[in-house]
């Protein structure tokens, strides 16, 4: 009970009444917090701007013991991070960032690694990388960060080694299953050698900054994959995932992010 | 623990409460208000609520609010064709208007487009704007969405969608209030009115 502070990025929000708002936040100390902003729509409102999606900063809340809708005291802005808005494919990337990081949030539990890990990746969105290769390495560092990371060397069933060739990756077993195994499994997806390479590569260092160029088919299974995998463990859709596809013109693979 | 009156008269509290901004105090005050009234008083209500739901439609160019097929801006004559306001909704529309310094056209997009919510191009009149501008005569298109992500992400679609057709992009200035004092004012607006300084003199 009481007033709390901690570093904070805001992760969503929506319009509350007349000229309120509620905010979502993801903070290092409390983990997924849900505040009201009174008056945040206001033009002249003391938050100014500061409560906008991705905005990194410091958060005073009063914690409300018997509700998990608190009430927003002050949001001390360090970073606007204003270049995520230069373009829609950018925009969008950065959605995806904080929407998955708000569906694995849990609230009254902070995750330095979570915190960190969304706050690195909206930098390196903000400082300009490739974005699909950014999101992926975001996608594989978040199944690390909840302790999804998936077997892709042995089947993850039997521990038996995999055959040469297209593999299946079982979603509920969450790994690779060897040509046995794979019959009683129920949901399965097939990932191809170069995918595997990708993954491989990815799992074992830093994918930010090494040099793997893939051709498009083989980007578009690597993501599928995850984002089916992502999608599954935590049971809801990855909304901002599926935005530009449906918009002609618009794509994160034509376009770096600066 | 609502307290329960006539029904009748707690069916007016319930509907009342619904309305945006009226909790169960103001509900409570404007239903007793109204009981006291004057029957031609309350009947004048009444009718004044069904008659706006049941002549009230869209404007078939813009989506504004009409009473006709289109609405009093885009049967004025008089306004400048040349040039076109995009904004949200209807109320946006009102709020530029009362202004007094726009005197162009305008397209009311019913919506905003947002990746994390999911809502698309299909969800506002996107398509409906561009068929417009393709049918000629406008030379400037303001984009007057809300200086949010949602708004702003809107603005980058429809900037996009328009540029094949060569007409001039301008997007509202976002900067400080009329009236505001600089100390005040928090540094996203005022970094955001630096970027759009003008010249003087």
């Amino acid at each position: 009970m009481g007033l709390k502070s901690s570093e904070a990025i805001v992760i969503g929000g929506h319009n509350l009444g007349e000229a309120d708002r509620i905010v979502v936040l993801y903070t290092l100390s409390y983990g997924k917090v849900r505040a009201v902003a009174a008056g945040a729509r206001r033009i002249r409102s003391r938050f100014g701007g500061s409560l906008e999606l991705f905005s990194h900063g410091r958060l005073v809340y009063f914690e409300r013991p018997t509700s998990d809708l608190h009430r927003l005291n002050e949001f001390a802005l360090c970073e606007p991070f204003h270049g995520l808005r230069t373009s829609l494919e950018l925009l969008t990337a950065a959605s995806e960032v904080v929407e998955l990081g708000g569906m694995a949030g849990v609230e009254g539990e902070g995750s330095a690694e979570l915190f960190a890990l969304i706050l690195g990746a909206l930098r390196r969105l903000n400082n300009g990388m490739e974005l699909s290769l950014l999101l992926r390495t975001f996608e594989i560092r978040m199944l690390r960060t909840l302790g999804y990371l998936p077997e892709i060397d042995k089947c993850v069933r039997c521990r038996r080694s995999l055959p040469e060739g297209v593999q299946s990756f079982g979603l509920n077993e969450g790994g690779l299953l060897c040509p046995v195994c794979r019959g009683g499994a129920m949901e399965t997806t097939t990932v191809s050698p170069a995918a595997l390479g990708f993954l491989r590569e990815a799992l074992q260092g830093e994918i930010g900054s090494s040099h793997v160029t893939l051709i498009p088919e083989v980007r578009e299974e690597v993501r599928y994959l995850l984002q089916t995998f992502l999608e599954f463990k935590l049971g809801r859709r990855i909304r901002s995932a599926r935005f530009l596809a449906g918009i002609p013109g618009f794509s994160l693979d034509t376009l770096s992010s600066h | 623990m609502a307290i329960r009156y006539a029904s009748p008269l707690n069916r007016l509290v319930d509907v009342l409460m619904r309305l945006p901004g009226v909790g169960a105090k103001t509900a409570q005050r404007l239903a007793f208000y109204l009981l006291k009234a004057s029957r031609e008083e309350a009947m004048k209500l009444a009718e004044a609520i069904v008659e706006v739901k049941e002549k009230i439609r869209m404007c078939e160019r813009c989506h504004n609010i009409a009473e006709e097929e289109q609405c009093v801006i885009c049967q004025d004559p008089t306004r400048d064709g040349s040039m076109m306001c995009v904004v949200e909704e209807a109320n946006d529309l009102l709020a530029i208007e009362r202004t007094g310094t726009f005197k162009g056209q305008y397209h009311v997009l019913q919506g905003t487009l947002s990746p994390i919510d999911g809502r698309g191009p299909d969800q506002i009149t996107a398509k409906e704007l561009l068929e417009r501008l393709r049918s000629g005569g406008v030379k400037e298109v303001i984009l007057a969405t809300n200086p949010n992500v949602e708004g702003e992400a809107t603005a980058l679609y429809l900037a996009r969608l328009i540029a094949p057709l060569g007409l001039r992009v301008t997007r509202i200035a976002l900067g400080l209030p009329v009236g505001g004092d600089l100390e005040y004012a928090d540094e996203v607006t005022l970094g955001r009115a630096l970027d759009g300084r003008r010249e003087m003199g």
